[in-house]
């Protein structure tokens, strides 16, 4: 009927991450000056961080942002 | 001045207690027929108490309207709104905005009934085959103070008067509240809707 809508659904993969770095969620949040609800979010998708949350994830995590963060177009 | 804005703050959060004392010392002095010089000195006290507090009630309110550091001070902590980092600040902008949006049709929606009459009467003395009378109307005259309605709706109440038979069902003629309750509603409005909104942003 309508035209489809291309979304970027984004999903991170701080979780392994965090793992691998042996943090947990509240001093992730320190290291990167937001609220520990904000990693929780982050990791089940509920919320996309701002291009500076992201830098500074990656610059965390020694990564690049595209390691932590990827984006898969989808149709709606 | 934010010492000060502190200083007002304390005296009003406080003194509300003094408030409630004083009135229970008026019942208790009002009660009791013997004055004396003690009962006076504590009068007088209470009476300065009671204006400074007045005059602070006066400096906390136009502060409110006027100062925007003294308002968004005391505002943040009443709606609770926490923006510590970006995630919230976008939640409480979102919150923000609908309760807006809410608010405006609320608003819309009080100034509408504010104007609407309503008139549903049975007249059996009318013509035949016509038992009643609805009659609707939107006074847009309401904003002047001394406003008077329509001629025409003036004279058809006239004729209606004349008719002793004639019963009211539904009578309604604007907004039933005062300025004020208009107001304590809108304001619970965007208190509630802000925090509702705040709620389901955060739950999605």
């Amino acid at each position: 009927m309508g035209k489809q809508e291309k979304t970027l659904d984004i999903q991170s993969s701080i979780a392994v991450f965090r793992a691998q770095h042996k943090l947990t969620q509240q001093q992730l949040a320190e290291s990167v000056e937001v609220t520990r609800a904000t990693i929780s979010a982050i990791e089940k998708g509920d919320y996309n961080p701002s291009l500076e949350l992201a830098f500074k994830l990656a610059r965390k995590f020694q990564v690049k942002i595209e390691d932590i963060f990827t984006a898969e177009e989808i149709k709606k | 001045m934010k010492k000060l804005n502190t200083f007002i703050l304390n005296y009003l959060k406080w003194g509300f207690l003094g408030i409630i004392l004083i009135i229970i010392f008026q019942v208790n002095v009002q009660s009791s027929e013997a004055s004396s010089l003690l009962q006076n000195v504590l009068f007088s006290g209470t009476a300065i108490f009671a204006i400074s507090y007045f005059l602070s009630t006066c400096y906390f309110f136009i502060s409110l309207v006027c100062s925007t550091n003294f308002r968004e001070r005391i505002l943040t902590q009443v709606l609770r709104i926490q923006e510590r980092d970006e995630r919230e600040q976008l939640i409480s902008y979102k919150a923000a905005r609908l309760s807006l949006l809410s608010s405006i049709a609320f608003c819309t929606g009080l100034l509408f009934l504010s104007c609407l009459n309503v008139n549903l009467s049975n007249d059996p003395a009318l013509a035949k085959g016509e038992r009643g009378v609805i009659n609707f109307s939107v006074e847009t005259t309401n904003f002047l103070k001394d406003s008077k309605p329509p001629t025409s709706v003036l004279e058809k109440e006239k004729n209606l008067k004349m008719s002793s038979t004639k019963k009211d069902f539904v009578k309604y003629s604007g907004l039933p509240f005062g300025d004020s309750t208009t107001l304590t509603l809108i304001l619970l409005w965007q208190l509630l809707s802000y925090q509702l909104f705040k709620k389901r942003m955060k739950l999605q």
